[in-house]
């Protein structure tokens, strides 16, 4: 299968894509958003679909406006909760489920219905080069940042006000996590599409969670876990014939069932020891 | 003022914070105004009020979460906002994130930020300030536990162990006496004495009418302004101060 040129492609894609999705996951368990993600990656697809009205579709023109409506909805929830009595929960809510639904009415009117099912499950056999590079470019940032930043990232997650009296930046750390986070999801979103998005960039870090109290550990070792993940569903996929993003998002979870089976086995292991 | 020992010569009779004319509002609605106070190193004054009445706007002021919207604060006869790194700031005991991966060493380890910045690694100073902030609120032996491993008046040491790794000379607090038990409101109470005695300016907001006059030196009473100030014993006295407490829904 590694002589197939698609394969190779989707293979590379997985390492990258798991690596960078598994190193943020630490971010986004930490930030406790990953409903607020699952939300946001849903509001994506107007985006893409008013790019391909506007300019028609390429692959940069269905990044740009999945970038332009993510950050527009993310924003626009964040000033709505800070300007009214609602939360952001509640405000993103609302706004993702109308731009999800302005994204499938903007579809059907284009009479591009079909393509539909590749933004909701990915197609990442189809990726081509240029994703590819653009996944590489994203994710070498959001790496770089996450571990440049860490320290006024962590303060910032765990008291902001204090992080702010202690001469953290703490509005443009929110803002930049914030719109990497989207970044990260734009490149998933090709990859395994809307709807499995939120496993390749939650589960990780949730798996890793289990065994480890420090968030260096957590941020590296769910990128491993993201990329060994990622792989290894790819060819399981192939080997079984199944989807292969199915594959993925199935693989880091079955990871995540085994490691919370494993810890409960040793704590009652270690229970009984003591007793 | 008494003798201090806070490592330099700040604290001298000159050292004041003092407040001028200051007011506060959330959007267009003033909820502080007229808060007029000046008050030197090695005391602890207590913030009260009756719900609502600006306490924690007060403390946000201070801690520079809030810019005023007139008036004055000054420090050392500087504005407040030159001197981020003099005020240490507590929020109530349950406002961090829960279960976050944190042992209570890096918690305190924290308050070196605004010394080593960014990315510059710790240096043997900063990391014996941050032993010795463990010594002095002996918090030694839990150092290597999760911060949500202890109890809340463990982590309340720990939070003030960070006020003294950061050297801040006015450490602020909101509520800090909430949800403690009785030995832990003891021990909370000798360690802002020891804090006062040693040269630190304590300001903390409190609810808890029958303890003011035992646990700090001066009050400060407000209700969408300034209604009294003084020492804690005589304000506590005042026509006005038990008419603001009997009439509201304290």
């Amino acid at each position: 299968m590694f002589e197939l040129h698609l394969f190779q492609r989707a293979f590379l894609a997985c390492i990258i894509i798991g690596f960078t999705n598994g190193y943020t996951s630490g971010f986004v368990l930490l930030n406790r958003s990953p409903l607020k993600l699952s939300a946001l990656s849903h509001s994506l697809l107007p985006g893409i679909v008013l790019a391909t009205m506007l300019v028609g579709l390429t692959v940069l023109s269905a990044f740009g406006g999945a970038v332009i409506m993510a950050v527009v909805i993310g924003v626009l929830s964040l000033l709505l909760a800070r300007h009214s009595k609602l939360s952001q929960d509640t405000t993103l809510s609302i706004l993702y489920t109308g731009a999800f639904a302005l994204g499938i009415m903007l579809l059907n009117r284009l009479g591009k219905a079909d393509e539909l099912e590749h933004w909701l499950f990915g197609n990442i056999l189809g990726l081509t080069e240029l994703d590819l590079w653009m996944s590489f470019g994203i994710g070498l940032l959001a790496v770089v940042m996450l571990t440049l930043f860490q320290r006024p990232v962590l303060l910032t997650l765990f008291e902001p006000n204090v992080a702010q009296t202690l001469g953290v930046p703490v509005r443009w750390i929110q803002y930049g996590s914030f719109t990497l986070l989207i970044l990260v999801l734009v490149t998933t979103l090709q990859a395994v599409g809307c709807i499995l998005s939120i496993g390749l960039i939650v589960t990780p870090g949730a798996t890793v969670r289990l065994f480890t109290n420090s968030p260096r550990t957590l941020f590296l070792a769910s990128g491993i876990l993201g990329a060994v993940g990622a792989a290894l569903g790819l060819c399981l996929a192939y080997y079984v014939d199944l989807p292969a993003e199915a594959g993925i998002v199935l693989t880091l979870t079955i990871f995540f069932l085994f490691a919370f089976l494993f810890k409960a086995i040793m704590s009652l292991i270690r229970k009984n020891i003591v007793a | 003022m008494k003798t201090n020992d806070c490592g330099d010569t700040h604290c001298a009779h000159t050292h004041d914070l003092s407040l001028s004319e200051v007011s506060a509002n959330y959007g267009k609605t003033t909820v502080l105004k007229e808060v007029n106070f000046s008050i030197s190193c090695g005391q602890r004054m207590a913030i009260i009020g009756p719900n609502g009445a600006g306490k924690s706007t007060l403390l946000r002021l201070l801690a520079n979460l809030k810019k005023q919207a007139t008036g004055e604060i000054n420090w050392q006869e500087k504005p407040l906002s030159q001197w981020s790194h003099e005020i240490a700031y507590l929020p109530q005991v349950d406002s961090h994130q829960r279960d976050f991966p944190i042992t209570v060493r890096e918690v305190v380890a924290m308050g070196r930020y605004p010394q080593v910045g960014f990315w510059r690694k710790f240096s043997k100073k900063d990391q014996e300030k941050v032993d010795g902030a463990l010594h002095i609120m002996e918090i030694e032996d839990l150092a290597d536990r999760q911060i949500d491993a202890l109890s809340g008046g463990q982590q309340q040491r720990a939070f003030i162990a960070r006020c003294l790794a950061q050297e801040a000379h006015v450490i602020l607090l909101d509520e800090p006496f909430n949800g403690l038990d009785a030995e832990s409101r003891t021990h909370l109470a000798h360690t802002l004495k020891m804090l006062a005695d040693q040269g630190h300016l304590i300001i903390a907001s409190h609810h808890n009418l029958e303890t003011v006059t035992r646990l700090f030196d001066y009050a400060l009473v407000v209700d969408g302004a300034q209604v009294a100030f003084g020492e804690s014993k005589q304000v506590m006295q005042m026509p006005e101060v038990n008419n603001l407490f009997h009439c509201s829904h304290y």
